[in-house]
Parts: structure tokens; sequence; C-alpha cells
């Protein structure tokens, strides 16, 4: 009998993930303004300086840095175990990948010696951290679901993408003591990119969707061949473009099966969300059914002749394909995710106090008070207008500024709601606190 | 002991909780509060423990889970009950 005998790690404290989810959103807020200051001609081809600075503040600054906060949330709840000494790893986490993230796009910017040498400390410390405490915790004996397991390859894929990652920032410092020149290859850049896009953050999209799209969404589960075997395929396949070059014939045969891969798992959760027995209405659940179509419609543009690419994007289709998986999928899922977790977390918090003291329920607010559905709604409309102003400035850049303000408008937007949420929170948990007093 | 019923397998976070809360507000002394939920909630346990309650979980099935939740003052019965109730 296990009563009372367990000891689980506490829920990190609320400022934990927020200070990542808050600093994300500043992260695009930012983006949109190089964008605005960076005119028309980074829009020519994905190796534009500018335009790499971009998809980093994209993926390391937004991405990356919410799936990071969002983690320290999970553990505990999927795996029953969270990360020791959460707070230090959170504050050394976060300062260092922040500060890492902006001079990794400022060396874009500006290319110096300095800003990469301190690109390279900042983001390999500062990821090297995280990865050391979240691994520790993988490998105790969690549960052996197929959440923690994708969990834990995710976190592999995030390794080997931040080792790429260095040896590419390092090229030039490390060039005169270690023989890299092999690196110079643009198919390592080609598995960087796919292993952070479909390893890292599609791959800790599909293990945590195992648990929380059946939960949060009340849907039945995700079949248990796709639980167990999809996540696995996919990170053996991307592996494999070590041994193909991305640009042969191999490497486009595995990214074609990468991308079919990955589209039956979005088919697999736009069933769920048509299955659900209650069919309240919700905004989260219109950011994924909007993100799975578009990774549909993006593996069916894999697939088209390059003329057309030719005729409307000028011949740019990794960089439209790029966007349409980073604005229009990640960003889209996240958002989601935003959407029921920044609500729940505060709503949890100020629960967690009830059972110390059941009159404090009363001074509990109502979940949707936290996020007001008006609100989200707003947000997916501004969400759907800057993406449909991003494809048009692919296909025509001398619309950016109508881009980067439509991201302005939608980032601050997201801001706002993520900040009143919190400030409700403090209202609350002050109101608890008094009447302990 | 007397046993009060409740089923959250249905309900989408944060209803569950909810419930469970207000379940255990109106829980008579010596009573147990039986949960029927589809995941197991790790993060109630150590809420539960730290505030003066005690729990087991039987696992059923994959989507399965019984949760049994008594006043720590009880914990020789609720040891018995359990015992008594719960197929090991």
């Amino acid at each position: 009998m296990n009563i009372a005998n367990l000891s689980f790690s506490a829920l990190p404290p609320i400022n934990v993930p927020f200070r990542h989810f808050i600093s994300a959103v500043i992260f695009l807020l930012l983006t949109a303004l190089l964008i605005l200051i960076s005119g028309e001609k980074i829009w020519l081809s994905r190796w534009q300086p500018i335009l790499l600075a971009i998809t980093h503040l994209f993926t390391l600054g937004f991405i990356s840095m919410v799936m990071m906060g969002a983690i320290y949330q999970f553990l505990p709840v999927i795996g029953g175990v969270g990360i020791t000494n959460v707070r230090n790893v959170a504050t050394v986490s976060h300062c260092l990948h922040t500060l890492g993230t902006l001079t990794l796009s400022w060396s874009f910017i500006t290319p110096s010696t300095f800003a990469r040498v301190l690109a390279i400390l900042t983001l390999g410390i500062g990821f090297g951290y995280y990865i050391f405490s979240v691994a520790r915790v993988l490998i105790k004996k969690l549960s052996q679901g197929p959440a923690i397991i994708g969990l834990r390859l995710a976190i592999l894929s995030l390794t080997f993408v931040v080792v790429l990652g260095g040896l590419f920032i390092g090229q030039n410092s490390l060039m005169p003591y270690v023989n890299i020149s092999f690196f110079a290859d643009k198919s390592y850049t080609d598995i960087h990119a796919l292993l952070g896009g479909f390893g890292w953050a599609g791959g800790l999209i599909l293990a945590v969707s195992l648990q929380i799209i059946p939960m949060f969404h009340v849907t039945p589960s995700f079949p248990k061949w796709l639980a167990k075997y999809m996540l696995a395929t996919l990170i053996s396949l991307l592996l494999l473009l070590f041994f193909f070059k991305a640009n042969s014939v191999g490497g486009q045969v595995i990214i074609a099966f990468v991308l079919v891969t990955y589209a039956v798992f979005n088919l697999a959760f736009l069933r769920l969300f048509k299955q659900r027995k209650r069919k309240v209405v919700d905004t989260s659940i219109h950011f994924w059914q909007f993100a799975g179509s578009s990774f549909l419609a993006l593996t069916c543009l894999y697939f088209l002749a390059d003329d057309f690419y030719q005729q409307v994007f000028s011949g740019n289709k990794a960089l439209l394909l790029s966007a349409v998986f980073i604005y229009f999928y990640l960003i889209s899922i996240i958002e989601a995710m935003l959407l029921k977790i920044v609500p729940f977390l505060s709503y949890t918090h100020l629960q967690n106090l009830c059972l110390a003291d059941f009159n404090a329920m009363s001074h509990l607010p109502y979940m949707h008070d936290l996020l007001l559905k008006k609100h989200s709604r707003l947000l997916f409309k501004f969400h759907i207008l800057s993406c449909v102003l991003l494809i048009l400035t692919i296909a025509v850049p001398r619309f950016y500024w109508g881009f980067s303000c439509a991201m302005l408008v939608e980032f601050s937007w997201l801001l706002f709601l993520i900040i009143r949420s919190l400030n409700l929170y403090r209202r609350c948990l002050m109101k608890i606190k008094n009447m302990a007093v | 002991m007397k046993t009060i019923a409740v089923n959250v397998s249905a309900l989408a976070p944060p209803e569950p909780m909810q419930v469970i809360l207000s379940s255990l507000v109106e829980l008579p002394n010596g009573a147990v509060l039986k949960v029927s939920h589809r995941r197991e909630p790790f993060p109630l346990y150590e809420r539960l423990l730290a505030n003066g309650w005690l729990y087991y979980c039987e696992h059923v099935s994959d989507e399965s889970f019984v949760i049994y939740i008594a006043h720590e003052q009880d914990k020789a019965q609720f040891g018995a009950y359990i015992d008594s109730s719960v197929q090991p």
C-alpha cells in the first residue's frame, strides 16, 4: 500500500514558467521591430544574415523559451517528479538563454568574434545546465509512458541541435585549433534545422499532446501504435540525414517520409477533436485545427513542382516552407497551449492553497475570468491576419511592414493577456493570504 | 468506513480538482472519498499529504484510476479499508 509514502517534488513556483512565457513574447515583439527596420531585402533568401537572426529569434527566443518553461510544469504533472532545485535551474538557464539568444542574433547582424564567443558560452552553458537538469529527472525510474519516452527523445534531439549550433558558431573561432571544415557543408545546416523543427519542437509537441489533448479537451486517447512508435520513427528518420545529404535524392526521400509521418500525427489529432463528446467552443482548439490543417497544406506544398515557387515566390521554396512550419504550425500550437496553460496554472496555484484552508475557495476566481473567451477569439483573429500578411510578404516583400505591424499587434495582445491573468492571480493570492492572517 | 464516490473522468482540468475539493469540504469524519479519474493526478498527491490527507491510488487500466482519500487521523481504519476493499 502506498499511503502517504511517496514523495513528489512540488510544482514549480508560478514565476518559473511565467518568466519564460513573458520573455518569449517580448522576443517576438523585438523580432517584429527588427523586421520593420530591416526593409524588404531580407526576404530574398533564407541565408540573409538578418533573416537568420530573425529565424533564431523565433526558434530560440520564442519557441524554445516557451517549451523550456512548459517542461518545468509538465514533468511533475505527467511524470510525477519535478526538477531538483528548480528555482536555481530556471534562473540560471533563463538568464543565459536570454543573453545567448540576443548575442547570437546580434552576431548574425553585425559579425563579431566577441558576440560569437559570448553566444557559444551563454547558450552552451545555459542549454547544457538545462538539459542536464531535465535529463537527470528523465533517467530516473519515472512512469514509462509514451509521453515521458517522447520527452526523452525530444531532449535528445535538442542536444544534437545545440551541439551542431555550437559547432556552426564556433567554426571561425575554433578553426585554427580543430579541423571542422567539413561543417561548411550546408547539409549540416539542414540537419540542424530539421532536428530542431521536427525532433525538438515537433517531437515535444507530439509527446506532450499525447497527454494534454485527451486531458484538456476530453477527447479519446491517441491510437496506441501512434503513441508508441511515431516519435521514435521520426527521430530515426531525422538521424539518417547524417548519412544522406539533405539535398541528395536519398535525403529528399527521407524528408518526404518525415513530413508524411508528421502529417499522420496531425491527422490523428484533428480526428480526436472531431470525436469530442462535449463540443465546447474553444479558441485553443481553433488554433490546433489551424495548425494541423496548415501542416497538411505544407506537406502538399513540399511535393509541388519548382515552377510554382519560381512563379509565385521567386523560387524561395525553403523560405516559404520554413515560414509556414514556424509561423503557421509551431507558433499556432504554442499559442493554443498558452491559452490553456496560462489560466490553468494561475487557477491551479490558487486552488492548491484551498486544500490547506477550504474557506479560501470563496476567493477563487472563475477560470474563464483569468482569460476571457472574447480575448482569446481576438488573438486568433490577429494570428490569422499576421499569417496572411507573412505569405503576402514572402510573395511580395514590399508588404513586410504589414506583417511586422500585425505581429506587433498580435504579440502585444498576447503579452497583455498573460500579464492580465498574472495580475488577477496576484490579487486573489493577496485576498487568500490576508484571510489566513 | 462510509464511502462517498465521485466520478471526474469526463471532466477537463481544473474541474476534477474543483469537484474533489468540494467533496473533501463535505466529507464526514471517518469517511473515504472515492474518486474515479481517467489519469493519475500526481500534483494532487503532494498537496493532499502536505495538508493532512491520505490517499491510495488503484490503477484499474490505462485510462482508469480510482483514488481513495481520507483524513490522516483515520489512518488505521483507512489502511484496513484499503486492504479489504481494493484488489491487490
